[in-house]
């Protein structure tokens, strides 16, 4: 039993003014074999919780007892509550301390000092219970993250813990290795009992928890069953988190004709069965196949693929191996062709280590291709002119971009890049401006401020702001939505929704999940393995769903839906991008059912 | 083109299944002892050319290839020539005999502070070979279990070798982790307009200063986490009659003996090349 009393943190050392509570008051109770989800969106004090429950931080007033052991008592107390609690992290190589699987998980039995035949026993179970004895032997540094991500799991387990705390341990998995993990974990606490904390962002994941804790700037806002938690939407939205698709989509059905469901849906399957029931009861027949307009994308990618038009950035047949000529050689690309036009934006999907980054530092021209060509609007790119015209034209915005700051001034790194081209103050000083105006950042109010005391999304957004002040004609955005809260991805998605619009900036996307930029993207590139598996519009990509299932490449979660619903409304299309499109199919569908009763 | 972590390898262990990654790391580690005290202890040409052979018959067992292990040398040739310059400008012989070729000021060359000086950094590159092909063919577990096999003497005075060896192997984990770190920074300020892949090699230079604060700010965030990981896994150096206890057994067979008695052959015969060998 975990007892939270009273509970307040805070990060500044010498009691500052302006620095706020990370945690204001918090009150729980944890029984064991409880399985909890925590959400609250970034710096809501989900992370800083579990570091207190792993007794890694002190609270500064309240309480904190771990089955009755007080969590500030330090020496020996300390020390049975690192044996009792587990805590997993976010990002697995920030954690992993040796060098291979097996030394890895007997890092905490050896730190107890255990004899060396338990050592062996524990390490076994530990690999048994995530699948991981083929990879006893491997290296760390050979493994996927997911792979790693378990490794990281089992190396606590093997400490036999009472309390497992999971800090967003899915944000850097595929949704379907997310999945797979989870439904480990889900089986932990079931055989052994063990308490699980997950803290997590996505809304998806948390349905098969059995109590949900929402926290919001640093206090607990709802304590409840999920669907609880779910009936309340509005307040959910207001704190920056989400319902998911089927519980939105459950609640419009209810009030559309389908009155039996139950009030909250946390998956497909529930509202499939629940359907299923209702239909059950209404008088066995023949559904009439409803006539299902297909919704479609007001796609202009069209006009280009006329033969005459010419890409602006072209790859061909690109092979490139990383880490050339060492032991350690990466074939990262084994001949991707791909095109992208002015004004498109082009995304291109694949699961990790598919070859997508590489082919951002390929379009970027910081990487040259080892075989096969690179062209910029039709020539070549070969020499060195060449290529500094291709950098100038072309912006990167990298994967976790609050890391890529380098000035001190918000003003200074943003004009970083036009301060090197040398352009006047006047010309400079306006980029800056329209560029920080154009991330929704007000010029007077943040050109002086310090970068390093922003939030997290701010220096994404200046981030984002240095680049646009390249005036480039591409902007190339590196996994961009990786670790962002419901609401900072769709922030990020009304931004590139804009930036298309007025700008008519050509965008390049890259994601492990087709969810962000299905309703977005003119042209999609499926990558896997470093070959281009799938190219295509959203709709013929998701013609093709199942392809896409075996790639471990999640497909969105209302193609999802739609795929399980179709046992009940069997003329539903699978290729439906929003949840109104999917809501008006099955609408339309039982227009269809209730008519076919009505001819009777 | 920007791939760091291509030319920065020292310190990268390459499990080829050699014989020499398959060595008990007490043995592996006295071998690499005595084979750096000989480099260190002999001086004359004879006596080098007999340790060149001795390495090349290391690097041929490691079954790595020479292409690789030649460019570990190239981030540290920049640096050895540097220090020969000013330490043949600067060499003051104990005897005051010195054939001087130039001198100026408090800057001179002469033949003695040639001939010394070229020793000096002959040892330097041999004492980075044997490292490299030291750490090249051992895990990092094999590195700790054999040192702390090696210091247990002093772990009975007293001294706190665990926590020394453990600052050591993080060091070392760190190592590609800040070579990636930089490498993704580099291509970050390459995609604002910095150009890194022109200019000469002090423009080159000033070019990574403005890279050291977010990398360290990345290496101490990361470290940060590390350490609390560690933590909550009951790695604690500071409790009292704390001792961990160990997974893995090692073992000494015939090859590692072998390999030892070689070793100790080979320096017998180095030295005695020294001794009476006349250049």
């Amino acid at each position: 039993m975990i007892e939270v009393e009273n509970v307040t943190f805070s990060y500044s050392k010498r009691g500052e003014q302006d620095v706020r509570d990370a945690l204001r008051a918090i009150n729980l109770r944890i029984g064991s074999g409880e399985t909890i989800a925590i959400i609250g969106q970034n710096g809501s004090g989900k992370s800083t919780l579990a570091r207190l429950l792993a007794g890694l931080l002190q609270p500064t007033r309240g309480s904190i007892l771990i089955d009755e052991v007080p969590t500030n008592a330090g020496g020996e107390a300390l020390w049975t509550i690192h044996q009792h609690v587990g805590i997993v992290f976010q990002n697995p190589d920030d954690q992993l301390v040796a060098n291979t699987v097996i030394d890895d998980i007997a890092f905490g039995p050896e730190n107890l000092g255990l004899p060396r035949f338990e050592i062996e026993e524990r390490v076994q179970e530990a690999m048994a219970l995530l699948q991981l004895e083929p990879y006893a032997q491997m290296a760390i540094s050979e493994l996927s993250v997911g792979q790693k991500q378990r490794v990281a799991i089992a190396g606590v387990l093997a400490m036999r813990p009472r309390y497992l705390l999971l800090d967003e341990p899915t944000t850097m998995l595929s949704r379907h290795t997310a999945q797979q993990l989870l439904q480990t974990v889900q089986r932990l606490a079931c055989e052994r009992g063990i308490t699980i904390l997950h803290i997590t962002h996505f809304m998806h994941e948390i349905a098969a928890f059995g109590r949900v804790i929402v926290m919001d700037a640093g206090r607990v806002l709802m304590d409840d069953t999920p669907a609880n938690v779910f009936a309340r939407g509005d307040e959910l939205r207001a704190v920056g988190l989400d319902v998911p698709a089927v519980t939105r989509l459950g609640q419009y059905l209810k009030i559309h004709g389908w009155e039996e469901l139950p009030d909250i849906i946390l998956t497909a399957e529930q509202l499939k069965n629940a359907m299923l029931l209702q239909k059950a009861r209404i008088p066995a027949q023949e559904n009439r196949p409803a006539r299902v307009p297909i919704p479609t994308l007001q796609n202009d990618n069209r006009q280009h693929d006329d033969l005459t038009a010419r890409p602006l950035i072209e790859l061909r047949d690109a092979h490139y191996t990383h880490l050339h000529s060492t032991p350690f050689a990466v074939e990262a690309l084994k001949g991707v062709s791909l095109s992208i036009f002015e004004g498109q934006l082009v995304a291109l999907v694949g699961p990790t280590k598919a070859g997508k980054s590489t082919v951002v530092d390929l379009l970027a021209g910081l990487i040259k291709p080892a075989a096969g060509s690179l062209l910029y609007e039709g020539a070549e790119v070969k020499t060195p002119a060449m290529i500094e015209r291709l950098r100038s034209n072309v912006g990167v915005v990298f994967q976790s971009p609050e890391s890529q700051i380098f000035e001190d001034t918000v003003g200074k790194d943003v004009s970083f890049g036009p301060r090197l081209k040398k352009v006047p103050l006047a010309v400079s000083r306006r980029l800056v401006r329209e560029s920080l105006e154009a991330v929704g950042l007000p010029y007077e109010d943040f050109r002086t401020r310090y970068t390093y005391a922003l939030s997290g999304g701010e220096k994404r957004r200046v981030a984002i702001a240095g680049v646009l002040a390249l005036q480039p004609r591409v902007i190339v955005f590196d996994e961009p939505s990786a670790g962002l809260d419901p609401r900072g991805r769709h922030e990020l998605l009304e931004f590139l929704r804009k930036l298309k619009q007025d700008r008519n900036l050509t965008i390049v996307y890259t994601s492990n999940s087709l969810e962000d930029v299905i309703g977005l993207a003119d042209m999609f590139y499926v990558i896997d393995e470093g070959h281009i598996v799938l190219k295509g519009t959203a709709h013929e990509i998701l013609a093709r769903s199942s392809e896409l299932a075996t790639r471990d490449i999640a497909l969105p979660e209302t193609v999802q839906i739609a795929l399980t619903l179709q046992k009940v409304v069997p003329a539903l299309p699978a290729d439906v991008l929003r949840l109104e499109d999917l809501e008006a199919a099955i609408g339309y569908s039982q227009d269809g059912l209730v008519e076919a009763q009505a001819d009777d | 083109m920007i791939e760091l972590s291509r030319n920065i390898t020292f310190g990268q262990f390459v499990n080829n299944g050699s014989s020499l990654t398959r060595m008990d790391p007490r043995v592996k580690l006295l071998c690499a002892i005595l084979l750096i005290a000989l480099v260190s202890y002999v001086g004359t040409y004879a006596a080098f050319a007999i340790c060149l052979l001795g390495c090349l018959a290391v690097q041929g067992a490691s079954r790595l290839p020479g292409s690789y292990i030649w460019r570990t040398f190239r981030p540290i040739v920049i640096l050895l020539i540097f220090i020969f310059v000013f330490q043949v400008l600067l060499y003051s012989s104990p005897t005051q005999y010195t054939n001087l070729i130039w001198h100026w000021s408090i800057f001179s060359i002469s033949q003695e502070g040639l001939l010394h000086s070229a020793s000096a950094i002959v040892r330097a590159l041999f004492l980075y070979y044997l490292t490299a092909l030291l750490l090249f063919t051992t895990s990092l577990v094999d590195l700790t279990d054999g040192m702390e096999a090696l210091l247990s003497p002093l772990q009975k005075l007293g001294l706190p070798v665990n926590a020394f060896i453990m600052v050591l192997v993080i060091a070392f984990k760190f190592v590609p982790i800040l070579v990636g770190e930089v490498e993704r920074l580099t291509k970050a300020q390459a995609a604002r307009g910095v150009r890194f892949d022109s200019g000469n090699f002090i423009q080159r230079a000033m070019k990574i200063g403005p890279l050291l604060i977010p990398l360290f700010l990345s290496g101490f965030r990361r470290s940060e986490v590390l350490a609390m990981a560690m933590e909550a896994r009951c790695y604690g150096g500071g409790r009292r009659g704390w001792r961990r206890s160990k997974r893995r057994q090692l073992h000494i067979e015939r090859f590692d003996v072998l390999a030892l008695l070689f070793v100790i052959a080979f320096c017998v015969v180095a030295v005695l090349v020294n001794i009476f060998a006349p250049i």
